[in-house]
């Protein structure tokens, strides 16, 4: 009697599991969580039918398939930043020009009108992109706080209840900080450090190569410190939630193999496969929320190395022709698009490796 | 572009030999010539110039650019190169105070031309702060 009341309280408990991955995996589900994603991820991974349910997709992905959506990506990032560099060049030929006339005093107020027109065409596409980050950044947090708690339920359904619950906790926490550091602290630090060296450039009273270095090391300190923090106790609270939930597992196959009459191995087994799958539907899931992350920022990344090009290029010609205001203009907004962009891949780093490290340390 | 490149070498040479023979005789047209040559370069200079400019132009409108900016600019440096070459020639006529009138109204030309750019630069700074 005994036996049957246990095998009837394990058969409630492992059916919670199944019910649940059921329950939240519907299409209606995964339609869910695409309409967390903005405009354009949304687009790209209907149109490759990328869905969180089946990993079907990933047979037709393959490394031409990548470095081409990657080409696009180029493509249409490439015009902002190389039309602006050509307007710098010119610029920058415009004011080397001015040692023609020497010293006389109408060179210096050209020279200074010069500085100031470059200072405009760089200002205004750097300002659209420090808002798209800010705006991407933001999507990225929503798309991740609807992630989140669906994947933490794919874990919990695959037997890992510890893992799930605390790795759900971790990694909302992780996103909303992340989220709230990066567009209300390292953003605006950037931000401020953009508008004085603008402001330095057609007033060279202000100094500012003391404060640049102090807002990169601050910016990079700030994230790395939430990052490195958040990843280690992720890390740590994975691999022992893992040893409990495996050892929970494995106590219950003990148990149905040794309480439950005759079907007692095989329904021990059963529980192996229905852990199997389930596994497999965690990780497609997981990947999915990877592609996810990479399709959210990678536009915004390309773009940015784009801009870090053409920066350093101008940066190049104006030294080389002794152009040095705008020459220290274009290094100043060089220095703010690299801390950008560090930014970014910080962010980026956090959701992938998370999601990787909760898939690779759990398994069963 | 070579072949205008010549022709103002060419110009700057018969200027000065001109300028050289008629300074023995009259210093007055020896400063119509310094004017006129000028003139002339300042001509050819710009007709070189203005065709790959306007390409350039052509190419970024295309691409949705604004260039505006760059306009202004281009018109500092001619304003400044224009405001120089005067300064200069009256500096040659011995006209100093009139050389030192022209450069302020060059300065002045020039600031009023880049009002609208810092206007532009500090709304540019102070969105970043906001």
């Amino acid at each position: 009697m005994k036996k049957i009341i246990v095998f009837i309280v394990l058969m409630f408990i492992f059916a919670i599991p199944v019910s649940a991955q059921e329950g939240f995996l519907k299409e209606s589900d995964s339609e869910k969580l695409t309409e967390a994603l903005p405009q354009d991820a949304r687009e790209y991974m209907e149109e490759n039918e990328i869905g969180a349910l089946t990993g079907d997709w990933a047979k037709n992905l393959s490394f031409s398939s990548v470095i081409n959506d990657i080409w696009e990506i180029l493509k249409s990032k490439v015009t902002n930043p190389f039309a602006t560099m050509s307007l710098m060049i010119g610029v920058v030929l415009l004011s080397s020009s001015l040692t023609a006339i020497g010293n006389s005093t109408s060179s210096k107020t050209t020279e200074f009108a010069v500085t100031a027109v470059s200072a405009v065409l760089i200002a205004t596409p750097i300002f659209n992109v420090v808002n798209s980050a800010c705006e991407i950044m933001q999507t990225a947090s929503v798309f991740m706080t609807a992630f989140v708690p669906v994947f933490a339920t794919v874990v919990v359904a695959n037997g890992q209840a510890v893992t799930g619950t605390s790795m759900g906790a971790l990694l909302l926490g992780a996103t909303q900080v992340v989220e709230l550091v990066g567009t209300h602290l390292v953003i605006p630090l950037m931000c401020g450090y953009l508008s004085v060296s603008i402001a330095s450039s057609v007033s060279p009273i202000l100094s500012k190569t003391a404060l640049s270095e102090s807002i990169k090391k601050l910016s990079f300190w700030i994230m790395s410190f939430f990052t490195t923090i958040f990843l280690g106790i992720l890390s740590i609270q994975t691999v022992i939630n893992a040893s409990a939930d495996s050892l929970s597992i494995k106590t219950a196959k003990f148990v149905i193999g040794a309480s439950v009459p005759l079907a007692g191995t095989v329904l021990a087994e059963a529980l192996t496969t229905v852990t199997a799958s389930l596994g497999i539907l965690k990780t497609t899931v997981a990947i999915y929320g990877v592609i996810a992350c990479v399709v959210i920022f990678l536009p915004l990344l390309i773009e940015l190395v784009l801009w870090r090009i053409c920066l350093n290029v101008t940066s190049i010609v104006s030294g080389v022709l002794s152009v040095s205001n705008i020459s220290k203009l274009v290094k100043s907004v060089d220095m703010a698009i690299s801390v950008l962009c560090g930014i970014i891949l910080l962010s980026m780093a956090l959701f992938v490796i998370s999601l990787t490290v909760v898939v690779s340390v759990s398994k069963v | 572009m070579i072949t205008e490149f010549w022709k103002i070498m060419g110009i700057c040479i018969i200027g000065a030999v001109l300028t050289l023979v008629l300074k023995q005789k009259s210093s007055e047209y020896a400063f119509a010539v310094v004017v006129v040559t000028g003139v002339i370069i300042l001509f050819f200079a710009i007709k070189t110039v203005a065709e790959p400019i306007n390409l350039l132009f052509e190419k970024l409108s295309d691409s949705g650019v604004k260039t505006e900016y760059f306009k202004i600019a281009l018109k500092a440096v001619g304003i400044a190169y224009i405001t120089d070459f005067i300064a200069d020639a009256s500096r040659d006529a011995g006209q100093t105070s009139i050389a030192s009138k022209a450069e302020l109204a060059g300065k002045a030309a020039i600031f009023l031309l880049s009002v609208p750019v810092l206007m532009s630069v500090l709304e540019t700074a102070i969105g970043f702060i906001k």
